[in-house]
């Protein structure tokens, strides 16, 4: 196994391939990797359940039926009732769509923000540098919760400004690596050479260095991707984020929390789905960092 | 040393203005806040078109933004965070009786996760790609995905509830500490562990460790004298980066046991609309966010000195 590894390596690595062929083989070397490939196939059996969610679930997710409520599962509820009557199985289903929806949508805007201001960091040495380098760490280091809950006192709860308070805070690990990265290149020749030419500082920006990160990005937003959906849960479980009846994971858990010692299992699915998730994308994203990048660390 | 003194001199002195722009930031967050505080304050109590005129100017909020904003902060230097609106009580009365209540669980948490941290990032390291080795990383993934809560949730139905061993809310005795405390370490003793991992698996293979080695050294040394010892330094600037964030942490693992801490209380005052609570624990928490990024700067100059002549500069 290991030589059909090295081998694949050295002809992904050579970089002959083009397209598609690249990308089967790509996917090829992945599958190589035992714990990445059970990463992606949580992430693929994940997006499955939320992109079939309307077929997969035996009932509509705010469906309430109070004479069966706190059923223990059985066969008809997998996963039992909640305290409405609820079946948890559809929530836990239909949450693995707000579940995904959120995490990327974080991980968007995170990316967004933090690899402009990575390039803009790596690129304009000195004072633009050092600004933007401070703020990163004081960010990066100031509690996403805190904040978080900060935000929603001010304009209110709901799922919406949770994700954009967590976004506006988490976005400093893209910029610290995405810095180093762009520093490291930005007297490569290749750029020299676009400055040589009269390139303009957005077009070697966006043209030049931009396509040379795009393996770290992906990884990034890969790595980022859970602590986005802990995070938002999080404040859905205190009770900021989304709101009944959304079957958030998060807000459903902090429903069977009061319920723990009647009904354990009310709580104890969707946290199970939340861990399985975020396991399932950190394992995907140590395998992509050995593979597109192995010089990043985290 | 005196390059030393000089950067950190440097990191204080920016680390000011930073605060002052932080607490100008909070309290324009709670400035433009839907309805006037002296409303909120007066609740239900009949007042006087007259009476509120004389009260909004004894309370300095008939100046300008920018006056009220240096009232406040004035107050704020001195320690004066305003009254609760919940409980009439000092906000800064309630926030130092809460404190020690966290300072104990993080502290303690932190402290413990490097304990035991440490020992089992080393042992990975040197076992690398071996079954332990693939253990440890895989146990310290899993708990690394785990949310707080509901790993604060599953430790209190089985030892709480289940088997009955500890109690699962407040803050009565010692034992009350054990789960939220369990709870809060877990995932940075893993965090902790891949840490120590990678930077020990880097250090065995530079050329200092190898002439270790190669003088004949006894394992014991080279691993802990030579090879830890430079391992440790990420680590030790991290504690100071770690320390807000666990204090984020606490606030869940707080409400979630309800420890009577700083987290329950914000907790409890974004409930319950009390605002000059909220804007109090928030720049409490955001100075000792800036105060723990400046020693983590400096920290890693002492450690690190090439970190003083690129940065000092």
């Amino acid at each position: 196994m290991e030589s059909i590894k090295g081998s694949l390596l050295k002809k992904f690595e050579t970089r002959s391939m083009l397209g598609l062929a690249r990308f089967k083989e790509f996917l090829l070397l992945l599958l190589h990797y035992k714990a990445s490939c059970i990463g992606l196939c949580i992430v693929m059996g994940i997006a499955f359940l939320a992109i079939f969610a309307p077929i997969i679930a035996p009932q509509h997710y705010a469906e309430i039926d109070v004479p069966n409520k706190l059923l223990p599962p059985s066969l008809a509820h997998p996963f039992g009732t909640d305290a409405l009557g609820r079946d948890i199985f559809s929530r836990v289903v239909y949450g693995a769509q707000i579940a995904l929806w959120v995490g990327l949508i974080v991980v968007l805007i995170e990316a967004l923000i933090g690899t402009s201001l990575g390039i803009i960091a790596g690129y304009f040495n000195g004072k633009i540098d050092k600004i933007i380098s401070a703020l990163a760490d004081l960010v990066w280091s100031f509690p996403t919760v805190v904040l978080a809950l900060g935000v929603v006192m001010v304009i209110g709860p709901g799922i919406t400004q949770v994700v954009i308070a967590i976004a506006i805070t988490s976005w400093p690990s893209f910029t610290r690596i995405i810095r180093a990265k762009v520093q490291s290149m930005v007297n490569r020749e290749f750029i020299l050479a676009a400055r040589s030419i009269g390139e303009s500082d957005l077009n070697i920006m966006l043209r030049y260095l931009l396509p040379n990160i795009i393996s770290t990005i992906l990884v990034l937003a890969t790595l980022t991707l859970p602590s986005a959906i802990i995070s938002t849960t999080a404040l859905s479980f205190l009770g900021f984020g989304a709101q009944p009846p959304t079957p958030d994971w998060g807000a459903m858990l902090s429903e069977g929390a009061s319920l723990l010692i009647k009904a354990p299992w009310v709580a104890t699915f969707p946290g199970i789905f939340i861990v399985i998730t975020a396991l399932g994308f950190n394992l995907l994203g140590d395998g992509l960092r050995d593979l597109l990048d192995p010089k990043l660390r985290w | 040393m005196s390059a030393l003194l000089r950067y950190s001199v440097k990191r204080v002195l920016i680390g000011i203005p930073v605060i002052l722009l932080v607490s100008l930031f909070i309290f324009l967050l709670m400035w433009m806040l839907p309805g006037d505080p002296l409303e909120l304050m007066l609740l239900g109590e009949r007042v006087t078109p007259e009476r509120m005129k004389e009260l909004k100017k004894s309370w300095g909020l008939d100046q300008p933004v920018y006056i009220q904003y240096f009232y406040w902060l004035s107050h704020v230097i001195m320690g004066d965070f305003g009254y609760s609106i919940v409980t009439r009580l000092p906000v800064s009365q309630l926030i130092w009786s809460r404190l020690p209540y966290t300072i104990q669980l993080t502290f303690t948490a932190l402290v413990l996760s490097y304990v035991f941290g440490i020992p089992i990032g080393v042992v990975a390291a040197l076992k690398r790609g071996t079954i332990i080795d693939n253990i440890i990383i895989g146990a310290a993934t899993f708990f690394y995905s785990m949310p707080t809560y509901w790993l604060g949730l599953i430790l209190m139905l089985t030892f709480g509830l289940y088997l009955k061993w500890f109690p699962i809310s407040g803050a009565t005795s010692l034992e009350s500490m054990v789960l939220p405390l369990l709870t809060l370490t877990l995932p940075y003793v893993a965090m902790s562990a891949r840490i120590v991992r990678t930077e020990m698996l880097e250090v065995l293979t530079e050329d200092y460790v190898r002439t270790a080695w190669a003088k004949g050294l006894p394992s014991r040394r080279v691993i802990l004298r030579h090879a830890l010892r430079n391992a440790l330094i990420p680590l030790t600037v991290m504690f100071f980066l770690y320390l807000p964030w666990i204090i984020g942490g606490a606030v869940i693992v707080e409400t979630v046991f309800a420890w009577p801490g700083m987290g329950t209380l914000l907790y409890k005052s974004i409930l319950k609309q009390d605002y000059p609570v909220v804007q109090a624990i928030v720049l409490v928490i955001t100075i000792l966010t800036v105060v723990c990024n400046i020693l983590g700067d400096i920290v890693s100059a002492l450690l690190d000195p090439r970190i003083r002549v690129e940065k000092g500069a």
